[in-house]
């Protein structure tokens, strides 16, 4: 198993590298993706480091809910506005979300509680949005929606962010089992797939995001 | 909390995953069933914007061809028949005089025809020969042959004589235009001797082709004339296509392709 947390931890970095190559237009939004990836590799690597440590640090994966958010839902606002399809109100839906978050991070959950409820309604959040905009993108047909990076992150996002609701909800209930290795097992074998169709989907969202740059 | 728990659990990790991958797949499906729709409806709306666009270039034409029509008609009923009274009249006024004076009354009477040639030859670029009398390329030889008369410039025109196909008038009347337009083109702006004319009939497509040996122009720049848009426009009408190939000092070749009718009309012997 520790095999399959190297390659997970390790996946991010590979992601990032490979957006940094691909990406030559510094001001295309999905850099922000790629970026993200690279915090969620500092973010894997504190975070095993702490486990190896027996030391939890719930701080760090609230804030990385914060930060996850906020690049997702930047990403997809500033590729709408790239084609002029931004509208007013997608923008103050998203900064009202975007305070839900806030809200929820530092004044309800106040950090470092558990469980998540920064990751659960962060990732509400991002369902929610990624849905919206992959519907609002369908509409465009000004080209092929297999040529349109958003398509890909959205669907990443929408696939990645349901699996961890499920994985965060259940594993709220395990803890409380005296002896929860089987469906520890069995979450890490969810989350292993979850995160190899993610990440296989945002490569290809960076690699037709490449294609136009 | 015991193992039933824990199976529950798992099962529960199990189904919501699979329906969580489930439900993605039915989005994809339900944004690309959407998209087919919606493109439908855009192909649709285009068709019924082209169709409407071609419909009011087919009246334009219509109205143009009515306008020449009544303007060869005033010129010939007003205009031609004072200059053919004013030359009669000339002449008679001559009969009764002599020398100096019959003479210029006798040269007035001589420019008086060289213009009423003038004004006839107006009248025949207004209106075409009778299309339903002639056959297309008939005319065009016709026309062909009037412009070598007056100009010098040597146009050949090619044509199967044995293929006859029945094309609408409104296409043979286009493609008639569209001709004399090109004609007329290099006359005023080819400075070359000879043009060629090619036509050609297959089951399929009608191809005329024209070639001159003339100056050429660069057929890649943006700028083109009204009378090449007018061409084009009259080609689109029979629902043909133009390609102009054409680079400065290289002459210019003129390639207008247009679908046969149905049924085509067999030759009988």
């Amino acid at each position: 198993m520790n095999n399959g947390v190297n390659l997970i931890a390790l996946m991010p970095l590979g992601i990032f590298i490979l957006g940094l190559i691909r990406i030559r237009n510094w001001q295309d939004p999905i850099l922000l993706v790629v970026f993200l990836f690279l915090i969620a590799f500092l973010v894997e690597i504190i975070g095993l480091t702490k486990f190896f440590e027996n030391e939890i640090r719930i701080i760090i994966s609230n804030l990385f809910a914060f930060i996850y958010v906020i690049l997702i839902l930047s990403y997809y606002c500033l590729t709408l506005k790239k084609r002029n399809r931004l509208s007013i109100s997608t923008l103050i839906l998203t900064g009202v979300a975007i305070l839900l978050l806030i809200v929820f991070s530092f004044w309800i959950d106040q950090v470092i509680n558990y469980p998540h409820y920064a990751w659960q309604v962060g990732s509400l959040i991002v369902v929610v949005f990624s849905c919206c905009f992959l519907i609002l993108e369908g509409r465009d047909l000004s080209s092929r929606i297999w040529m349109k990076d958003l398509f890909w992150i959205a669907l990443a996002n929408i696939i990645y962010t349901s699996g961890s609701l499920l994985d965060f909800s259940v594993r709220f209930y395990a803890i409380q089992l005296e002896n929860p290795f089987r469906i520890f097992k069995i979450l890490f074998i969810q989350t292993f797939i979850i995160n190899i169709i993610t990440y296989s989907l945002i490569l290809k969202g960076i690699w037709e995001a490449g294609r136009k740059t | 909390m015991g193992s039933g728990t824990e199976n529950l659990i798992i099962s529960l990790v199990i189904f919501g995953t699979i329906t969580m991958l489930l439900f993605v797949v039915a989005l994809v499906y339900m944004i690309l069933y959407h998209r087919r729709s919606l493109l439908f409806n855009q192909m649709e709306r285009d068709l019924t914007a082209q169709r409407h666009r071609r419909e009011m270039d087919r009246h334009e034409s219509l109205a143009q061809e009515r306008e020449r029509q009544r303007i060869a008609r005033d010129l010939h009923d007003e205009i031609g028949s004072a200059l053919v009274n004013t030359r009669r009249h000339l002449m008679s006024m001559s009969e009764g005089l002599s020398g100096d004076e019959k003479r210029r009354l006798e040269q007035m009477a001589h420019q008086m025809h060289e213009t009423m040639n003038g004004l006839h030859r107006i009248i025949s670029e207004l209106t075409p020969p009778s299309l339903d009398v002639l056959h297309l390329t008939e005319a065009l030889r016709f026309y062909a042959h009037q412009v070598s008369e007056a100009t010098g410039l040597r146009i050949a025109l090619d044509t199967d004589a044995s293929t006859s196909r029945t094309l609408a008038s409104e296409v043979q009347l286009a493609l008639y235009r569209t001709l004399q337009e090109i004609i007329n083109n290099t006359v005023k702006h080819a400075q070359c001797q000879c043009m060629d004319i090619i036509w050609e009939e297959t089951d399929e497509v009608l191809t005329i082709t024209t070639y001159d040996n003339g100056v050429g122009f660069d057929a890649s720049g943006t700028h083109t004339g009204h009378g090449l848009h007018n061409i084009r426009n009259r080609v689109a009408l029979c629902g043909g296509t133009l390609t102009i190939t054409s680079s400065p000092g290289h002459g210019t070749q003129h390639t207008i392709v247009v679908p046969s009718p149905e049924k085509p009309i067999k030759t009988t012997p």
